[in-house]
């Protein structure tokens, strides 16, 4: 495969893209789900204030 | 009054029109931010009222401070001063509908038990005044102890009599319990809180006599946000508190309230006459008719029949010019960039990706439309009060029915919105279920397989077979969220229905800047949200598409191999390619588990993207599809679809049977990540998440399974 200035922009725009998956789908769903919960969590859950 | 700045709260019920009160004496001067950690609006302001700068609060709407739902509790925790960052206020301003005069003054009764200064206003009194109602304010305020002053909101007059009214206040705490409990009720009152209350809780002095009330009618420590210590003590202390109401003849449970009305009957009847007999107003004769018990479901149904069906019709000319548009503006690319990678990228997989997904706008314009229209007249709490008796038939709360119908437009909103029901389980079993309802992420994929393969038959001469698909696409939604939570219901019972209270608005014309504005805005979500995604995945999967490269073998009449399946006579380079990619072979592993419901693998990979979000579906054939496509061709999505033939039996890829088998498929599954993870933050735990995944997902196979073997053998 050639190496031009096309693949390189196509390259970049594929790293670029699998950086904000990653964030996107990986990283903020583990950081919410890390996040406590409001209210009304559920019987094993305690509010706090 | 006192020329120091005071903090002045407004309470009151839902549409008393204290927001307006709040907006007229804050003006500009306030803003909107979260209570700490939920996601409940605080608006707080500020205003000049006797040349003295005050803070202004408006609470949540609330029908009573023995907090069932979230609002309720937010508006009561601020008026006894739970939040740091919040003391209790100066004053509280409670805000009533004069038209409705009674129900309003039960919270007034009880602000006024929490020691802070009180002060009545009658709002809507011009409304009031139509339904002929006279009240005569001075009376109110005899009766209750407290200010009380007669205006409506919407009259600058009337604010700045408001104005003038708090700045002469003297600020006075009104005599707690003023409505009179019994000699046996204020004996049970005294002894929880002498021998627990005060003792083992932190509950605020203020809240006390509201706290031992609640626990006296309630019976246990529900929703206790409180510290306490010896629950052994408070639990005989509170079933002793019961009995003593017993014994005095009382009803534990309704004495409070009983006793509370009866001594707002007697202020009102009093300060209150309907002056003229008005005949019924126009709202009440159109609900006589949409609410009935048997016109009301008919009537939603036509309602939901004519929405899809124009949703459909009228979205079609739109959805041909923006087609023509990506088509147009990707030959331009093709054809403008010099031959590359980038080139193919950009066309196969950035806009054949998107103008996939963008295609869909209009139908989501005009879905969101409908929906805001029916919101502002007022026609949208009338179908979740039709919904409701159908709801409660099967076991569902009447509380779930609001969040269930916010699924229509996305599960997240709706999810979060079942906080307002008090009963775990019975939340549980709604969030649970409520991703059944169609949202309009489905939209693209059920608006795709129904032109692509439903007849455009027109049915009663207004219909079409298609609108009607789509119509029963939505209903299908509805009936699988109720039959789940009737099982549900069966495997965990909830226990006894608290009663539900649904406030109906009356009856107004929509305000149509606000009807544009919002669903403009749903567009831009539309575009920038699930854009943003299927742009980053249309790239990613035309790289998986696209690699490794492989050149198809060339057959020459010397050749002796046998046939086999990796090489097909009649197949284009670009089809060879897109069957050795990485997608391609990841579909082919793929393949065997899908094959019974009817998919091939390209619609496999299209499974697997639509877990980020459901439209990606779309994107994901469109860009494959184009990846296939010989150079040079374009045609739409719904052709290249209709005309695909599997390269190894010669028959056409889709039939009814697949079609109808993947709409199933996407009714029932459960793929939507984001949903995933807000009913692990909702529920703060991954049981229920993977149980709603592996659920939904199996009666998803199940179903289109047994679809797509009944279809392809009819």
């Amino acid at each position: 495969m050639e190496f031009d200035f096309q693949t390189g922009v196509a390259f970049g725009m594929l790293a670029i893209v699998l950086v904000y998956l990653t964030n996107r789908f990986v990283l903020t769903p583990i950081r919410r789900s890390k996040t406590s919960p409001d209210h009304n969590c559920g019987p094993d859950c305690k509010c706090e204030h | 009054m006192s020329k120091e700045p005071l903090t002045i709260a407004l309470v009151g019920n839902p549409n008393t029109g204290k927001s307006t009160i709040f907006n007229a004496l804050t003006g500009l001067r306030q803003k909107i931010a979260n209570y700490p950690g939920i996601t409940v609006e605080q608006k707080v302001g500020t205003s000049i009222i006797g040349g003295v700068l005050h803070k202004i609060i408006d609470l949540p709407g609330a029908y009573s401070l023995n907090y069932k739902k979230l609002d309720e509790r937010i508006a009561y925790e601020t008026l006894i001063g739970s939040y740091e960052h919040e003391e209790i206020p100066d004053l509280a301003l409670v805000v009533v509908d004069s038209s409705n005069l009674d129900r309003n003054l039960y919270l007034a009764t009880q602000v006024m038990d929490l020691g802070i200064p009180v002060m009545l206003i009658l709002n809507m009194s011009d409304v009031a005044k139509g339904k002929g109602i006279s009240i005569n304010p001075d009376l109110i305020s005899n009766s209750l102890g407290v200010p009380v002053v007669a205006i409506s909101a919407k009259n600058k007059s009337d604010i700045d009599q408001l104005k003038q009214k708090i700045s002469e206040s003297d600020l006075e705490v009104p005599e707690p319990l003023k409505w009179g409990p019994d000699d046996s009720l204020k004996e049970a009152m005294n002894l929880l809180i002498n021998e627990w209350i005060k003792p083992y809780t932190n509950i605020p002095e203020s809240a006390r006599s509201i706290e031992a009330l609640r626990l006296i009618s309630e019976g246990e420590f529900n929703n206790a946000f409180y510290q306490f210590e010896k629950e052994e003590k408070g639990k005989s202390t509170i079933k002793k508190a019961r009995e003593l109401v017993e014994k005095g003849g009382g009803n534990p449970m309704a004495t409070e309230v009983l006793s509370r009305y009866n001594f707002i009957g007697e202020c009102t009847s009093n300060a209150s006459s309907i002056t003229s007999q008005t005949k019924a107003s126009l709202t009440d004769r159109i609900d006589a008719v949409v609410t009935h018990k048997v016109a009301g479901p008919v009537i939603f149904t036509l309602v939901l029949l004519f929405m899809f069906q124009a949703i459909f019709s009228w979205a079609t000319p739109f959805m041909d010019m923006i087609d023509l548009l990506f088509v147009e503006g990707g030959n331009w690319v093709a054809n403008t960039l010099p031959e590359g990678m980038l080139n193919d990228l950009l066309v196969d997989g950035v806009i054949a990706g998107l103008g996939g997904v963008v295609i869909f706008l209009p139908q989501i314009l005009f879905l969101f439309f409908f929906i805001y229209v029916l919101e502002g007249t007022g026609y949208m709490a009338r179908a979740a009060f039709v919904m409701d008796g159908f709801m409660t038939k099967v076991g569902l709360h009447g509380r779930s029915v609001v969040p269930l119908m916010s699924g229509f437009a996305c599960a997240i909103p709706g999810i979060m919105a079942t906080r307002t029901i008090e009963n775990w389980r019975d939340r549980i079993i709604t969030i649970m279920v409520l991703p059944f309802m169609a949202c309009s992420a489905r939209l693209p994929v059920y608006a795709l397989m129904i032109a692509a393969f439903i007849p455009s038959t027109t049915i009663l001469g207004i219909f079409t077979l298609q609108g009607i698909t789509f119509f029963g696409l939505y209903i299908f939604g509805i009936v699988m969220a109720v039959l789940a939570a009737f099982v549900m219901k069966r495997i965990f019972p909830t226990g006894q229905q608290t009663p539900f209270i649904m406030e109906l608005p009356a009856y107004k014309m929509p305000k149509w800047s606000v009807v544009f504005q919002n669903t403009a805005e749903r567009g831009k979500v539309f575009i920038t949200e699930a854009g943003k995604i299927i742009v980053a995945i249309s790239i990613v999967l035309w790289f998986l598409a696209s690699f490794p490269k492989t050149e198809m073998p060339v057959l020459t009449q010397t050749d002796n191999t046998e046939y086999n399946s990796s090489f097909d006579v009649t197949e284009n380079p670009e089809s060879y390619q897109l069957r050795h990619s990485f997608a391609g072979q990841f579909g082919k592993i793929i393949e065997p588990v899908i094959e019974p419901l009817g998919f091939d693998w390209k619609i496999g990979i299209g499974l697997i993207t639509s877990f980020a979000a459901r439209e990606v579906m779309v994107g994901t054939l469109n860009t494959i599809y184009s990846i296939e496509e010989e150079d040079g061709e374009s045609s739409t999505l719904k052709e290249k679809l209709i005309n695909d033939v599997n390269p190894e039996t010669g028959q056409p890829v889709y039939s009814i049977a697949t079609a109808i088998s993947l709409m199933i498929f996407f009714a029932l599954a459960m793929q939507c990540m984001s949903t995933i993870a807000i009913v692990k933050r909702e529920t703060n735990s991954w049981k229920w998440p993977t149980a709603m995944f592996v659920y939904m997902t199996a009666l998803a196979y199940l179903s289109s399974f047994i679809a797509f073997q009944i279809g392809s053998n009819l």
